[in-house]
């Protein structure tokens, strides 16, 4: 026997609350990118290996780029209002691992 | 007579529709036809379409309607929805940090309290077994709000969810005081409200461990007993020093209370006697793997003989009376974070 799920109240959330994403630059041509390592335990160095790649490859579409490698304590130390200004005058750009 | 022959064909492809449709714990639930989210909507119906809370991590939002179809899901009666709601009220506050709650590697979960006489009316057991099955009300309630936290806040196993190894209290994790046999005032109280106003109160909290102390019955050898169990430097108490639960019995309540011991006593002595060397906390769990967060840099630097409580002050530990009234055993509720204690709501 065929149940559909129209059969059903679904509990599934349909409506989703997230803020906006940052805007995006067109080109990361002669921008500086920020790579952060916001890993939980950066001791082991798990996050590095991300923004190593994230480096890679960035620089294979946009070879003029340079980069700065950011600690967690930088970020995580003042609200984000606070140090993503601060950022935004030194990058154009950030990428960030984060996740243990 | 064989199962599939009890059930008819349509109960059973029902239930193996929510499977399908991954709404389930890995539990069959009772599939939310409209007539049964109706019934359990009752005088809530008015309000179906109200936004209950943001849950994150998803960002989804528990309608009044969504949570009343997990609650249908979880084997909720009517009467119960309004302790649902409140619960998930609670863990949606920005101070239970619901989002770390769900997303760790840590297996801590939801854990829900239900204080006043909210508790008696919908016949929940806070004696024998409290902690365990076999009540209707405890069982239901509890699975409902972490149906919501998998269908609305999105924390499925493997998915947003990526505990470690999880515990049996991500199915469902529910209990009420026995106020009746307890020697201080129902824990809500210690929250701000009135003994006569009913509350929920959530905790992240990993699975309880129960402790045995039959031989010694004074206050301090009960206490010294379960002080000495809690310090387990790889707890994630000891690292962030935050709320720890226990759920006294009430042989060890009568003992304790009996001897003149206010609650706010009991938090003292816990306070100040369950504490690690900071050099030997340094060398455990969490230190040295996890950045320290600021509140617990008192262990990074303290002298290493130094002795540091594994909570930050005495209010953190939130104690509790619940359980049967033979065996002195007191289950001790590591977690995480802080809880949150909230009314419950009227339609």
């Amino acid at each position: 026997m065929n149940v559909h799920a129209e059969s059903f109240v679904s509990p599934v959330a349909d409506s989703f609350q997230r803020g906006e994403p940052a805007a995006r630059p067109e080109s990361l041509e002669d921008a500086r990118v920020g790579l952060v390592d916001c890993m939980l335990n950066p001791s082991g160095n798990w996050g590095q290996g991300i923004l190593d790649g994230a480096e890679s490859a960035i620089h294979d579409r946009w070879p003029s780029a340079t980069f700065g490698r950011v600690p967690r304590p930088q970020v995580v130390a003042e609200p984000i209002e606070t140090w993503a200004p601060a950022m935004a005058k030194q990058y154009q750009a950030l990428v960030i691992a984060a996740g243990d | 007579m064989p199962y599939k022959e009890r059930m008819s064909d349509t109960a059973l492809a029902e239930i193996e529709a929510c499977y399908a449709l991954g709404w389930t714990d890995g539990l069959p639930v009772v599939p939310p036809t409209p007539e049964r989210v109706e019934a359990m909507l009752g005088a809530w119906a008015p309000r179906r379409a109200e936004p209950i809370a943001t849950l994150l991590p998803s960002g989804g939002v528990a309608t009044v309607e969504k949570i009343a179809a997990n609650a249908v899901m979880a084997g909720c009666l009517p009467e119960y929805l309004p302790v649902v709601i409140g619960a998930v009220q609670a863990v949606a506050q920005p101070e239970f940090g619901l989002e770390a709650v769900l997303t760790t590697v840590h297996s801590c979960s939801p854990m829900l309290l239900v204080s006043g006489p909210v508790a008696a009316e919908i016949e929940m057991n806070a004696g024998t077994g409290t902690l365990g099955p076999g009540n209707r009300a405890n069982a239901t309630i509890g699975r409902a709000l972490l149906l919501v936290m998998r269908n609305v806040a999105g924390a499925v196993p493997g998915g947003l969810d990526p505990a470690t190894l999880g515990q049996p209290g991500k199915y469902s994790f529910c209990y009420t005081e026995l106020t009746t046999d307890s020697p201080w005032e129902p824990f809500q109280v210690t929250k701000g409200f009135g003994a006569e106003e009913s509350a929920v109160t959530v905790y992240g909290a990993d699975a309880p461990l129960c402790i045995a102390e039959m031989g010694r019955p004074d206050p301090e050898s009960i206490l010294d007993t379960i002080v000495e169990s809690a310090l387990a430097p790889g707890s994630y108490n000891a690292f962030f020093r935050e709320d720890l639960f226990l759920v006294m019995s009430p042989n060890h309540a009568e003992v304790i209370g009996a001897a003149g011991w206010s609650r706010a006593d009991v938090q003292k002595y816990f306070y100040e006697q369950a504490r690690l060397p900071a050099g030997h906390l340094r060398q455990r769990g969490l230190y040295g793997f996890a950045e320290v967060p600021d509140y617990a840099n008192v262990v990074m630097e303290a002298d290493a003989e130094d002795l540091v409580p594994i909570i930050a002050s005495p209010e953190r530990l939130c104690l509790t009376v619940a359980g049967g009234a033979y065996g002195g055993y007191t289950a001790i509720v590591f977690g995480m974070g802080s809880s949150v204690t909230l009314p419950v709501p009227a339609a």
